[in-house]
């Protein structure tokens, strides 16, 4: 019922769509051509039969003979009458008068009648009807004189009268035969008309039987196109009717013609309520209202559109929708196809929102991961320095031993987190390969080296087999490889005992791979457990004795950065056999150049000067441990707090390098360098290394101005390396001062407009004339009798005074021999002293000149 | 007459003309209570089943008594002459009515004996007159008279028919009615 219902609309939406696509004009015009000649040649042929049976002419005809034979008829009479008149002379001749008269009156017919002009054409028939005629006019007189004349001519009247009897008959006979002839004719005609009739009968049935046969044909082939499209158009009303999209036809006038199911259903119309409502309740509210025929008329064919839609209850949702026209007898109309896609957009938004949160999720685990690896390596740092501090100490045996346990256990911690870090800094792409040249077999051959003598410790032996057979040098990343190896042959070093480790390097396609196999004779992996050894934190075989401790992250960082290089790493294994595992890597080969082939690890040794250092560090172990680190050295250590303080004491006093923590209180590491590079204070051209943990930001540290940056935990070989590179570049033996002004002019304007005029005058004339004594002095001094101490203090003094006139030059040259004095070195310290007197008279001579243009000015 | 009244009663165009045929009666009562003796040559002798007489079983009439019935001229040409010929006569009708003939048929004679059945039917307004005068002149047997009874086939193509051209007999000289 419900589906009927429903099925009735769509089928009618069809049924005006079909409608112009059968509209053959074929049967009319072959049924028109039909009936056009049925109706000619009925009526030719009805013409035909009524001009062949036309009753006058058929009675006209046939009375020619029966008048012919009466008047030989008429004549016997006549003929009679006067031969009893001849016979009987009493006898009435009126008798004979009258037979006379009736047959004069049938030979006037011959003559007039048009019915018997054919007859008279014919020769005899003319000569015989000329005789009688003759003899009527001669008869004529006789017969209308008085009885007495009359009597006596009987006898010639009788014979006269059978004289003309040949003539009559041949004109008897003669008619006879010609309407004979006539209607033979006739009657051929019209055997030849019937079989015409006959022919086109025949004809006619056949062309009926063959249009019978073409509707036949026709009449079957419109039924089977009926069906096929009542099933279609059923099959498609119910596709239309059970659609899940609503079907709403809209005719010209903007009314709802038809309203399906869905649409019902979507809108919260009933049809009844729908149809002839207007349109426009179903769409937004507009003002001003456009009207809802142009606006479809304007979406047709445009595809899927997108709008509001407005329900019964008033809420409005989206749909989307498409627009078709329809054209038919009742003119334009319009079907659109709705989908309420309410459901989908909340879907939509659902899945974005989770989406957001996975993201919001993972960068949240970044950087916890991150921080924590950080906030877990800075007390770790400043554990394992303590330690190094204190195994310098006087210790007992005992004490040796247990600060050992510590170190390793702090160390293998550190190597734990250290893995974290890395894992969760490949993994979210912060770092990025490095290639440099180096030469491949040297690579292996080092971290060989390296492993060896803790291979020895378990007896374990490793060998290095080149099938390369020449160097090869490449370019790469020689850091992730070597840690990828590092990684490989420690792993095998765990799981062998009194065995070896094959480091084998080969190369299978000479433009192909380089493979690096590593082989062990150690316990070997299950098949079960093979599969599973690269993932994070897998630590296959517990019971093994726990020096195979490790996070079993190291198998997987191997597998990631065997990766970002383009290569791969993959394990074959037998339990109890061992395991080999096989990097196969891309290098790039580059010409052998065997000079420049040493590896990176051979450090110089430390052959650096003692230094000024300002150390600004927040954390107090690290300070501790730095501070140690450094005096150990022989360097002089200022220690700042946080970048504030940094700033501060940068401010007042030149060093040679500034250790800078990143993350401190108050002021970080990247604005205190920045703040030093900018500003006016004797270091802004000092080397500052950034001390972090985050060595994926070391761009933005270079780029604040930082020369070098040391990635925490700081140890004794780190430092002297850092520094080595440091002052290798930026701190030459004698710190260059040529380039120094000797006046600071813009600060020197800057007190002389701040002060009253005649202050600053004075200021400044006290100044010179104390500066003059002071140098003198110490020009006078001898320097091996000096008090360091004294002068340290009296060259500080100097150069804070300096400073307040911006005589850049000599406070400069004043803090360099407050430091030297503060170092002891008295030896560097005098030909310092015995340049500032000259360097004074410089500056005087500059600050009397200035004071000479500013009198002026 | 009454009983002629009562028969076509129903028939009201008839009735119409039977009272107009009445009315003609009173017009002239010395000829309507019965038929007169003919006075002239006797032309037309009808015999039968007819209801007024004036000889024993027949009705005789001279010309001047058929004239008496009313005159009427009808032009038209026959298949027998040429030309377009104006005849006079009386018609059909008026004679039968005359003679109480109303329905059956009458047996035509002609002087020949030649003779045919007219339908009594045929006798009707602007159909059949017995003829007796042609171009206005009496007609003579040598010109198919005294009497020839004419249907106007000329106006009427009903009459151009085989039947009726057997009716048109000429020297007509005895009707016979017959029921």
């Amino acid at each position: 019922m419900f589906g009927t219902q429903i099925s009735a609309g769509p089928k009618r939406v069809l049924g005006r769509l079909a409608l112009c696509i059968h509209r053959s004009g074929l049967y009319y015009a072959l049924a028109t051509v039909a009936v056009g000649l049925c109706i000619a040649v009925s009526i030719f042929l009805a013409s035909r039969v009524a001009e062949q049976i036309d009753v006058k002419t058929s009675a006209e005809s046939d009375k020619v003979p029966w008048n012919l034979a009466q008047s030989e008829v008429e004549l016997m009479s006549l003929q009679l009458a006067l031969h009893d008149a001849t016979e009987n002379p009493a006898m009435d001749l009126n008798d004979v008068r009258l037979r006379f008269d009736i047959f004069y009156s049938r030979i006037m017919i011959l003559t007039q009648s048009p019915l018997h002009a054919p007859l008279r054409e014919a020769r005899d028939v003319a000569k015989a009807l000329d005789e009688v005629t003759r003899f009527l006019h001669h008869a004529a007189p006789i017969v209308d004189a008085p009885n007495r004349e009359f009597r006596l001519q009987l006898r010639e009247l009788e014979l006269a009268t059978a004289a003309i009897r040949p003539a009559v008959r041949t004109i008897a006979l003669t008619g006879i035969q010609l309407s004979s002839a006539l209607a033979d004719k006739r009657r051929a005609d019209f055997v030849t008309t019937l079989r015409d009739l006959a022919v086109l009968t025949v004809a006619l049935v056949i062309f009926l039987l063959a249009a019978v046969a073409v509707l036949a044909r026709l009449s079957a082939i419109n039924t089977a196109r009926a069906r096929t499209e009542r099933m279609m158009y059923e099959r498609i009303g119910t596709v239309l009717a059970n659609t899940l999209d609503a079907v709403i036809e809209v005719d010209a006038d903007g009314r709802i013609a038809e309203f399906n199911a869905a649409a019902e259903r979507i809108y919260g119309y009933t049809r009844d309520e729908a149809l002839g409502m207007p349109a426009a309740r179903l769409g937004p509210e507009q003002s001003p209202p456009t009207p809802i025929v142009d606006t479809l008329r304007n979406l047709c064919g445009t595809g899927l559109s997108l709008t509001m839609a407005r329900h019964k209850s008033g809420r409005q949702f989206p749909v989307e929708f498409a627009v078709n026209a329809l054209s038919d007898h009742k003119g334009e109309s319009y079907v659109a196809f709705a989908r309420d896609i309410t459901g989908r957009l909340d879907r939509e938004n659902e899945l974005r929102q989770a989406r957001d949160r996975a993201i919001a999720g993972e960068k949240a685990k970044q950087a916890m991961l991150q921080v924590m690896s950080h906030e877990i390596r800075t007390p770790l740092n400043g554990l394992l320095g303590t330690l190094q501090l204190l195994e310098d100490t006087n210790l007992t045996p005992e004490q040796a031993r247990l600060a050992e346990v510590m170190r390793a256990s702090g160390e293998f911690l550190m190597q734990h987190v250290n893995d974290v870090l890395d894992i969760s800094q490949i993994d979210s792409g912060m770092i990025t390969a490095n290639p440099m040249p180096f030469t491949l077999q040297a690579l292996v051959r080092e971290v060989a080296a390296n492993q060896t003598a803790l291979a020895l410790t378990r007896g374990n032996r490793i060998e290095v087999v080149d099938s390369l057979g020449q160097d090869r040098r490449v370019n790469s990343d020689p850091k992730w490889l070597r840690q990828i190896l590092f990684n490989l042959i420690s792993n095998a070093n765990k799981f062998t005992s009194k065995g070896s480790i094959t480091i084998t390097l080969d190369r299978p396609d000479p433009a192909g791979p380089y493979r690096i196999a590593v082989a062990d004779t150690g316990i070997g992996i299950s098949q079960a457990n093979i599969t599973r050894i690269f993932a994070d934190f897998v630590t296959i075989d517990q019971s093994y004795e726990r020096t195979a401790g490790g996070t079993g992250l190291g198998l997987g960082i191997a597998r990631r950065l065997a990766r970002k290089l383009g290569g791969n790493l993959t394990v074959e294994s037998q339990l109890g056999i061992g395991s080999t595992f096989t990097l196969t890597v891309p290098l790039t080969d580059l010409p052998a150049e065997p000079d420049d082939a040493a590896p990176a690890s051979t450090a110089p040794a430390p052959s650096v000067r003692q230094l000024s250092v300002l150390m600004a560090e927040d954390n107090p172990v690290n300070r501790l441990v730095l501070r140690e680190l450094l005096q150990r050295e022989g360097h002089t250590v200022a220690e700042a707090h946080d970048g504030q303080e940094a700033v501060d004491l940068a401010q007042a006093q030149r060093f040679d390098l500034i250790l800078m923590d990143i993350s401190m209180p108050r002021m970080n590491g990247i604005t205190a360098t920045r703040a030093i590079r900018d500003g006016q204070g004797p270091n802004r051209a000092t080397p500052v290394a950034a001390l972090t943990a985050h060595a994926s930001d070391s761009d933005r540290f270079l780029q604040a101005g930082m020369a070098e940056v040391v990635v925490k935990p700081i140890s004794r070989a780190k430092l002297r390396e850092a520094i080595a590179r440091i002052c290798g570049d930026h701190c030459p033996d004698d710190p260059d001062t040529a380039d120094k002004p000797l006046l600071d002019a813009a600060h020197l304007q800057e007190m002389h407009d701040t002060l009253p005029h005649d202050r600053f005058a004075r200021l400044l004339d006290s100044y010179m004339a104390e500066a003059d004594r002071g140098f003198a002095k110490l020009a006078a001094a001898d320097s091996a009798l000096l008090d360091l101490d004294r002068v340290a203090q009296r060259a500080h003094k100097e150069a804070g005074s300096a400073a307040t006139f911006g005589l850049t030059h000599l406070r400069a040259e004043l803090i360099r021999a407050e430091q030297l004095a503060q170092s002891g070195d008295a030896d560097a310290l005098a030909p310092v002293l015995a340049q500032l007197p000259e360097i004074w008279q410089q500056t005087r001579r500059a600050l009397a000149n200035w004071r000479r243009d500013h009198a002026k000015g | 007459m009454t009983s002629a009244f009562r028969t076509t009663g129903p028939f009201t165009g008839r009735c119409i003309s039977i009272l107009m045929v009445v009315l003609a009666f009173f017009a002239a009562p010395a000829i309507a209570a019965d038929l007169p003796q003919p006075t002239g040559r006797v032309v037309l002798t009808v015999d039968g089943d007819i209801g007024v007489t004036n000889a024993p079983g027949a009705a005789e009439f001279d010309l001047a008594m058929l004239e008496a019935l009313g005159t009427v001229a009808v032009e038209t040409s026959t298949v027998w002459t040429q030309g377009v010929i104006r005849f006079e006569g009386v018609p059909l009708r008026a004679l039968l009515e005359r003679l109480g003939i109303r329905k059956g048929q009458i047996q035509a004679i002609a002087a020949n004996d030649y003779g045919v059945a007219i339908p009594v039917s045929d006798a009707v307004d602007g159909g059949p007159i017995i003829a007796f005068r042609r171009d206005g002149k009496e007609m003579s047997v040598r010109e198919n008279g005294p009497l020839w009874i004419i249907y106007p086939s000329d106006s009427n193509p009903d009459y151009q028919t085989d039947a009726i051209y057997a009716r048109s007999i000429w020297q007509l000289v005895r009707m016979t009615a017959k029921p």
